[in-house]
């Protein structure tokens, strides 16, 4: 099939400015089934590599704007990328033609050992120089620019020199990156390290922004009270809404993707929550006196 | 080696480490380094747990939800992924539960985690078509001797040595009260199977195999031509055993010509 035919037939590469789910197995089945009002989807790659999985996202691409937000190419890790799993990255890259591709500013990975979480990093020269080469060799191999997402972190490194906003800056700056901005991730950061959200909102390159995410987070107990925990098992905070409505004013209308990776509620919960999204989209939109396409 | 590098061995080594005290750069605050730290390590020990429980459903009800987090977390420690497609993490499970001294008194445990891995991997094999039986009608009559078939790629053999496929049909059996009655009759100390496990277009099938027709699929699957495969078969037996695994979709190719790289074995 002409490439061009086969762009026509799907829906559309381009992620929009509008509101989108996170998709995951339980709802795979009824997504299909209904087919939600949602103006497009993101998946966590990893889980999407092969096997029945892949058909499933192949047949939501074929009406969908798809994004890929990969999980596990640890973008920090000092060791390099793992090729091969870059490698099956490019290949799916390939297969989906996503609008956006995606990742974290974190590692996760060190001596071939792969630990499946967001881990945190010390934020120096060091650091920027490891994670700039990682992105460099990611957006070589995936013919493409990525956007990186600013993480939630429960610790900070006492040799840290560069405030995270202006290192994720510097990695635009420097790489030609984009970025996601979790409006979840820095109310929960901000949170756990007495940081000012809106300050930090305010020193992100907000052209360089393609995308918000906003997910539900959950208090810490025990010995960890006082912290927030980024669980993505509920849902969005109405001061994390308000932190989105903020981001709005700062940065403008990007594609806003609503999470939920524990404690999947029915899928139709998590499309009224999309719609709260879509909403505060449509009245910033309104308010800034531009017409949006239908 | 860089410092970078240095402090994520350090941290990695941490996480994996049952009160370990928290790398010296940390910083505390009002809340603790090691309760920051700990964290994390929740959050690894709990993410790899889910892959685990996600796995090995029969094997958690067997053991119930305790005894399985704590042995999954041990397993953790010991093994964690070698990379960050978690389809593939888990495979040495089994031989974990083999040496697992808290489960000695369940000597089934290891059969059971080996045909649970297998379904997995049928589960999340790529999508590939099957051979079909009149393949072979392709093959001039002269070259069928030498003949190799490529394993489908959600196939699975396994020569299980107790009565794991009995244990785990009842014990993934939803309905409580039939759950124990057929838990309550089976012979744990009945003779083991020969299994194929295989990806179905819904749900993977778990058939049973004659040891001839183990010994076959595993021949074959191994790379061996159609002669050598069949060489320890009975002639009259021959036709219909290849029939019967090329019906139930075992291969997903065949080569006519001598290969120079003869499939890895997929025995699981």
């Amino acid at each position: 099939m002409a490439g061009a035919d086969r762009a026509a037939r799907r829906g559309d590469g381009p992620i929009p400015a509008s509101a989108g789910i996170g998709l995951r197995f339980p709802h795979h089945a009824a997504f299909l089934q209904t087919r939600p009002a949602v103006g497009w989807v993101e998946v966590h790659s990893e889980n999407y590599l092969s096997g029945p999985a892949l058909a499933v996202l192949e047949a939501v691409r074929a009406t969908y704007p798809v994004s890929l937000h990969s999980v596990g190419l640890s973008l920090g890790g000092a060791a390099g990328l793992d090729r091969r799993h870059l490698a099956r990255l490019a290949e799916l890259t390939v297969r989906i033609e996503p609008g956006l591709v995606s990742e974290h500013l974190a590692w996760g990975a060190v001596d071939h050992a792969f630990l499946a979480d967001l881990l945190p990093l010390p934020l120096t020269e060091e650091s920027m120089a490891v994670v700039c080469r990682n992105i460099a060799q990611a957006q070589d191999a995936l013919g493409r620019s990525i956007l990186v997402e600013n993480p939630s972190t429960y610790l900070q490194f006492r040799h840290s020199t560069i405030p995270e906003s202006e290192f994720l800056a510097a990695l635009v700056a420097r790489t030609g990156c984009g970025l996601i901005c979790d409006v979840n991730n820095i109310f929960v950061s901000a949170n756990n390290h007495g940081w000012d959200p809106e300050a930090y909102l305010a020193a992100l390159p907000a052209a360089a922004i393609g995308e918000f995410h906003l997910a539900g987070h959950s208090a810490a107990g025990g010995d960890a009270t006082g912290l927030l925990l980024d669980t993505h098992d509920r849902a969005v905070a109405p001061a994390v809404w308000s932190l989105f409505e903020t981001a709005l004013r700062l940065i403008g209308p990007r594609p806003t993707l609503i999470e939920w990776d524990a404690a999947i509620p029915a899928l139709p919960v998590l499309t009224a929550e999309s719609a709260g999204a879509e909403r505060r989209l449509t009245r910033y939109t309104a308010e800034a006196g531009d017409v949006r396409a239908a | 080696m860089s410092a970078l590098l240095e402090l994520q061995r350090r941290f990695g080594a941490t996480l994996l480490a049952v009160d370990a005290a928290p790398p010296p750069e940390v910083l505390g605050g009002c809340v603790a380094p090691a309760a920051r730290v700990g964290i994390y390590r929740n959050n690894v020990i709990g993410n790899l747990t889910g892959v685990l429980r996600l796995t090995y459903p029969a094997i958690e009800r067997l053991v119930g939800a305790d005894f399985f987090a704590a042995a999954a977390a041990r397993f953790i420690v010991a093994a964690p992924p070698a990379g960050a497609d978690l389809y593939e993490y888990g495979g040495d499970f089994s031989d974990f539960l083999t040496e697992f001294e808290p489960a000695n008194g369940l000597a089934y445990l290891p059969d059971v985690a080996r045909l649970e891995w297998a379904v997995n991997r049928a589960l999340h094999a790529p999508v590939a078509p099957t051979l079909a039986a009149e393949a072979l009608l392709d093959v001039p009559a002269e070259q069928q001797a030498d003949v190799r078939f490529v394993a489908h790629p959600s196939l699975s053999l396994l020569a299980l040595t107790h009565p794991a496929r009995t244990i785990w049909e009842a014990v993934l059996t939803e309905d409580a009260d039939v759950r124990a009655t057929r838990l309550a009759a089976i012979d744990l100390a009945a003779p083991g199977e020969h299994l194929a496990v295989l990806g179905g277009n819904d749900a993977p099938q778990v058939l049973r195999l004659s040891p001839a027709a183990f010994g076959l699929a595993r021949a074959l699957g191994d790379g061996q031509s159609l002669a050598e495969a069949l060489d320890p078969v009975a002639p009259e037996k021959a036709a219909s055993l290849l029939s019967l695994l090329l019906t139930q979709g075992f291969f997903g190719e065949v080569r006519a010509a001598v290969d120079q790289h003869p499939p890895e074995r997929q025995e699981g």
